[in-house]
């Protein structure tokens, strides 16, 4: 195609980015990245196809949410079935904290990880896209199919949560 | 200068939401801009935590693997229980207050039969119980069951 990114381009500038995005929306490594397989595979598709998005970064991110959440509404039992015992879940080889880490603790880390693994799917789906994507309230609401309000309500609440986390340490 | 925000109402202004008067006030009042920057460090750092580091390893426990199947099949062995009990158990097993009515009734229009047949017999003469056998010579319990009244009066006179 002429003139826009090419696939490797895109494939260079997004996969990681999606990859943690995907992971943070399903809560598994695995699910993450056969969504990221498939997002690229939609890319290549929509290339072919000669799509010309304003952004190709904010199409491929609301592929990414929009394929993770039929991820989690296509069935619960796979997703719980292996749920516990993922193996790469097992810490089988103690690995040293990254600086991160070392500086806010293991018990704020689990407080904070926890808090966020108990959001609603779309607090969770608000708070990534506006909080770690960097998104306005109203491209949230649009790749989401919901109203600005809403938006705003599913992003209080997980504020207040995941602030309520954090919070005890860190004052 | 208004009273100063509620931390719900400071979270809420970080998620877009709040009044025109609350963001005024905010930008009026420098304790409610410490406490609003406070909470956007708070936010800076739980998104560091999801961006930067490894969520925390789950250990691989059976407990949660295995209470799903196991409670659903006690409830079903309980709802299995309790639909024998309903349908099956008592289509066999006969109703018990009938069974005693008609024991009773039995027991009742023998009893009574036996005494007619007593009391035709006083009519024929004094000795002709004693002569039949009946009961040792009971006019009150022919059967032997209740006891003799005749028995029990002569016990007191002694």
């Amino acid at each position: 195609m002429e003139g826009g990114p090419s696939y490797d381009d895109l494939f260079d500038a997004h996969a990681r980015r999606l990859q943690r995005l995907c992971r943070l929306l399903l809560s598994d490594r695995e699910e993450a990245e056969e969504v990221v397989q498939e997002v690229f595979l939609k890319l290549h598709k929509a290339q072919d196809q000669g799509a010309a998005p304003t952004s190709w970064g904010a199409w491929l991110t609301r592929v990414a949410v929009n394929l993770c959440h039929d991820r989690r509404r296509a069935g619960w039992w796979p997703r719980w079935r292996f749920r516990t015992d993922r193996i790469e879940d097992v810490g089988l080889v103690a690995r040293e904290p990254n600086p991160e880490e070392a500086a806010i603790g293991e018990e704020t880390l689990r407080r904070i990880w926890t808090a966020f693994r108990r959001l609603s799917d779309r607090q969770r789906e608000v708070f990534v896209l506006r909080h770690l994507e960097g998104w306005t309230t109203e491209e949230v609401a649009t790749a989401l199919g919901l109203r600005t309000g809403s938006v705003k309500s599913h992003l209080f609440r997980a504020v207040r949560e995941l602030r309520a986390a954090a919070g005890r340490s860190f004052r | 200068m208004s009273r100063c925000l509620s931390e719900r109402t400071l979270v809420r202004l970080i998620a877009g939401n709040g009044r025109e008067n609350q963001r005024a006030h905010l930008a009026a009042c420098d304790r409610c801009d410490a406490r609003y920057r406070a909470i956007g460090r708070d936010l800076d750092r739980v998104t560091d935590v999801l961006l930067h580091t490894e969520p925390p390893r789950r250990s691989p426990s059976l407990l949660p693997r295995y209470w799903v199947p196991v409670t659903a099949a006690a409830v079903a062995g309980i709802a299995l229980l309790v639909w024998v009990e309903i349908t099956v158990w008592r289509a066999v097993t006969p109703a018990p207050s009938e069974e005693v009515t008609a024991f009773l009734s039995d027991i009742s229009a023998t009893m009574f039969s036996a005494r007619d047949a007593l009391a035709a017999g006083d009519d024929s003469g004094p000795g002709a119980l004693s002569d039949g056998g009946g009961a040792g010579g009971c006019s009150s319990d022919p059967l032997g069951i209740l006891g003799c009244e005749s028995d029990t009066a002569n016990e007191q006179a002694r």
